[in-house]
């Protein structure tokens, strides 16, 4: 435990320490020799490791940003294929309904010319109508716009009506379909991804940041050795203790 | 004395010590703040990536769905065509009944509203996916100009701190050099680490590009507009996005594309120059000239858009030069060569207007036919224009034609053309007419000889005064004898300029061969 440091030096200039006896275990020097250098060695340090740190993290945004250019494309996949085969769903259920329509056509073609007596007529008639739907529904399910259960329902029930089909309905399945299947790259979170790599940028961004500062602490107990002037010497040794202490805290509590 | 020189060398140690270490401190926070511009341009790389894929999408499902609903449309279209939606009197020869004309017509009227509302009221959802890859697009050139821009800095960030370890490297080599050495490397240092953080400043000061988004969107809903045919409504969308950002490129190319096709409505279709009054086309090209000046001078349609207005203003030079920029730009665009030669024949240059066509011609290569007649029917008009506007150039303008006609027709044969063939070869008759958008003609030809290749190209005068116009639907090359089919032929084509005269040219073998004009209607531009 070193002497306290006397309050003014007995030199001939009160300002400034004495050049001879300041060596490690001079009883004159509140801080020790030895102490400033090993603290700027520390600081170092400490700088290293949040640089190292800031890198780790550079990486790991590196490859969130891969994971979500990667689940962006996957996700468009998926959007892509699932609007264009509802859009041609849409356009199979158009020529569906026309054909369903003409049989409406047909079949009330059919009911006049009944009115008028011509019975033979109208039977024939009614079975081109029937032929006209079960072919309709045959078409429509086998370019995808019904599935089978869709179409045995139809037969089934023998209905003249043709089966109802909600877009958005259709699309929201299909791309259920899409993300759903054994191959399919579950779920996909792609802002989820972007955001996270914001995220670690900002802690890179605060780390070097955090570098930046403990070298102001280098600075500071670099004056603090080659300056004479012991109130200097005093002042720049505590500004720069408390810039390592401060922003190591910080930055090992809240970003590394 | 020696303690002096002591004093003296050791107060100069400290000086140097505490600019070596301000300098190190300058030096860390240029690398900190290059550090947020390298992070900035991976997020905008990223973002922009992203964006491309996402622009693509909806570029594709909104093509889709246009497509899906031009076919339900065509669905529509041919009910008439089935059996049971046929004439009624057809239908009771056939059944042997008497049928009611208005139960025949209500069945009809009850098939199309059952198609109609098949899928509900959906009719605006390809403008909304249209709009919606108009608008991502551009955030992706927006986010590209970005990251172009970070990337920039990062690099000039990178450049600083290498000059300024040069500064710390002549600064801190004064501790060990004798003292008359000493101010010949200091003062350079420091000059060098003040140029340093004057740089640095600049950079970091440089604004990046930035739009806002009621201006991309705006631009989006735009050229949405503008596609689909609604100039006027454009104009207005372009004003609203440059409100917030008065030099923005791609509204600036846009707005100035509008107004040339909101006063020559028929221009994106036939190429008709039907209004070239000054204040249309000083308008535009003020709008395209801030659009270049402010980065869309890498932009080949903005370069492509300034020549239509040059060309459209006789500025034949201007033209010139306009062109040969985008044909930097993109080389691949047989359009624009095949303009250039038509300014070429408008300065006279014969030798630069067929080296022109040549080089256009080499540029079609897997084109498809139909493609290659869009290209031939411009370059007509053009010509055309050139015509009726340098009437001291009509001579080459109407050879030029004919080579040109001569290229398309080598172009259709296999063998080589032949010299002279069907010398007697005319127009015996030729009917055309226009009405609710349909071209109907009956073109009768004589004298052809058999297997001889016939060019029918019938133009259109819109009436303004610059000259006939020439469409790619109005074009027949092939056999002389389906040129001449019996009841003539309705082909649709939508105009909104009614055509006041038509000419019917022929031409056998590459060579012109006769020409009827037929008056048309009254101009409505």
């Amino acid at each position: 435990m070193p002497d306290p440091e006397p309050e003014t030096e007995p030199d001939s200039e009160p300002d400034k320490e004495p050049e001879t006896g300041a060596t490690a275990g001079d009883p004159q020097r509140l801080i020790p020799r030895w102490l400033v250098p090993l603290l700027i060695g520390v600081v170092t340090i400490t700088a290293g490791v949040v640089t190292w740190r800031a890198g780790q993290l550079a990486s790991s945004a590196a490859f969130e940003d891969r994971q979500s250019v990667g689940q962006t494309i996957k996700q468009q996949q998926q959007f892509t294929e699932a609007g264009l085969s509802t859009v041609n769903a849409a356009v199979g259920y158009v020529d569906y309904v026309a054909d369903f329509a003409e049989a409406a056509a047909i079949d009330d073609l059919a009911a006049e010319s009944e009115e008028n007596g011509n019975t033979t007529v109208a039977a024939e008639l009614r079975r081109d109508a029937d032929e006209l739907r079960l072919a309709a529904t045959g078409k429509a399910r086998a370019v995808g716009v019904f599935g089978t259960e869709s179409v045995l329902t139809q037969v089934v029930t023998e209905s003249d009506q043709p089966l109802p089909f909600d877009i958005e309905e259709e699309l929201d399945s299909r791309q259920a379909a899409a993300s759903s299947g054994i191959t399919s790259p579950g779920k996909l979170d792609p802002d989820g991804w972007a955001d996270k790599a914001d995220d670690t940028r900002t802690r890179v961004r605060a780390l070097r940041l955090a570098t930046v500062l403990l070298l102001f602490a280098v600075v500071a107990y670099t004056v603090a050795e080659v300056t004479r002037s012991t109130g200097t010497r005093r002042l720049a040794f505590v500004a720069g203790s408390i810039i390592y202490v401060v922003v190591t805290t910080t930055t090992f509590v809240s970003v590394f | 004395m020696a303690h002096d020189e002591e004093e003296v060398e050791s107060n100069y140690k400290r000086r140097i010590g505490i600019a070596l270490a301000t300098l190190a401190v300058l030096a860390a926070f240029i690398a900190f703040i290059q550090t947020g511009a390298s992070s900035n341009e991976a997020s905008s790389a990223r973002d922009a990536t992203r964006l491309a894929s996402e622009s693509e999408t909806a570029d594709v499902l909104s093509k889709g769905t246009q497509s899906g609903l031009e076919q339900i449309e065509a669905e529509l279209g041919l009910l008439g065509e089935r059996e049971v939606f046929g004439e009624t009197d057809d239908l009771a020869a056939q059944f042997g009944v008497e049928l009611d004309p208005q139960r025949a017509e209500a069945r009809s009227q009850n098939a199309e509203d059952r198609i109609g509302t098949s899928l509900g009221e959906r009719s605006d959802l390809p403008a909304q996916l249209s709009i919606e890859a108009e608008r991502l697009s551009l955030e992706q050139q927006l986010v590209v100009e970005q990251r172009v821009s970070w990337n920039a800095k990062s690099s000039q960030y990178d450049t600083v701190l290498t000059v300024l370890a040069v500064a710390i490297f002549l600064i801190g080599f004064t501790l060990v050099v004798g003292r008359n050495l000493r101010p010949p490397l200091a003062i350079p240092g420091l000059v060098l680490a003040l140029i340093c953080a004057g740089w640095a400043l600049q950079i970091y000061t440089k604004p990046t590009p930035s739009v806002s988004q009621e201006t991309i969107d705006a631009t989006a809903e735009g050229r949405h507009l503008q596609s689909f045919g609604d100039p006027f409504g454009a104009i207005a969308q372009f004003d609203a996005a440059l409100e917030s950002t008065p030099d923005y490129p791609e509204a600036l190319t846009s707005r100035s594309l509008a107004r040339v096709l909101a006063a020559n409505p028929d221009l994106s279709t036939t190429l008709a120059f039907t209004d070239t009054s000054p204040d249309v086309l000083e308008a535009a090209a003020e709008d395209v000239a801030a659009a270049i000046d402010n980065g869309a001078d890498e932009d080949p349609t903005a370069w492509a858009v300034a020549s239509i207005i040059a060309v459209a203003d006789r500025d034949w030079d201007a033209a010139a030069e306009y062109l040969e920029e985008g044909i930097r730009l993109n080389e691949l665009a047989a359009e624009l060569f095949l303009w250039r030669s038509a300014v070429a024949t408008a300065q006279g240059d014969r030798d630069a207007a067929l080296d022109w066509l040549q080089r256009a011609r080499d540029n079609f290569g897997n084109l498809g036919e139909e493609r290659i007649r869009t290209l031939a029917a411009q370059y007509l008009t053009l010509l055309e224009f050139v015509s009726a506007t340098e009437p001291d150039q009509a001579d080459l303008a109407a050879e030029v034609l004919a080579i040109g006609v001569e290229s398309l027709s080598r172009g259709r044969k296999d063998g080589a053309l032949l010299t002279g063939a069907s010398p007697s070869a005319s127009i015996v008759a030729a009917m055309v007419g226009f009405a609710d958008g349909v071209t109907s003609t009956n073109v009768e030809l004589d004298g052809i000889n058999d297997g001889d290749l016939v060019v029918v190209a019938v133009f259109e005068d819109p009436g303004a005064g610059n000259g006939w116009v020439q469409s790619p639907e109005l074009f027949y090359s092939g056999p002389g004898g389906a040129a001449d089919r019996e009841g003539g032929i309705s082909i649709p084509t939508p105009r909104n300029c009614e055509p006041t005269a038509h000419r019917v040219d022929l031409y056998v073998e590459g060579e012109f061969r006769d020409s009827v004009v037929v008056e048309g209607g009254t101009a409505t531009c």
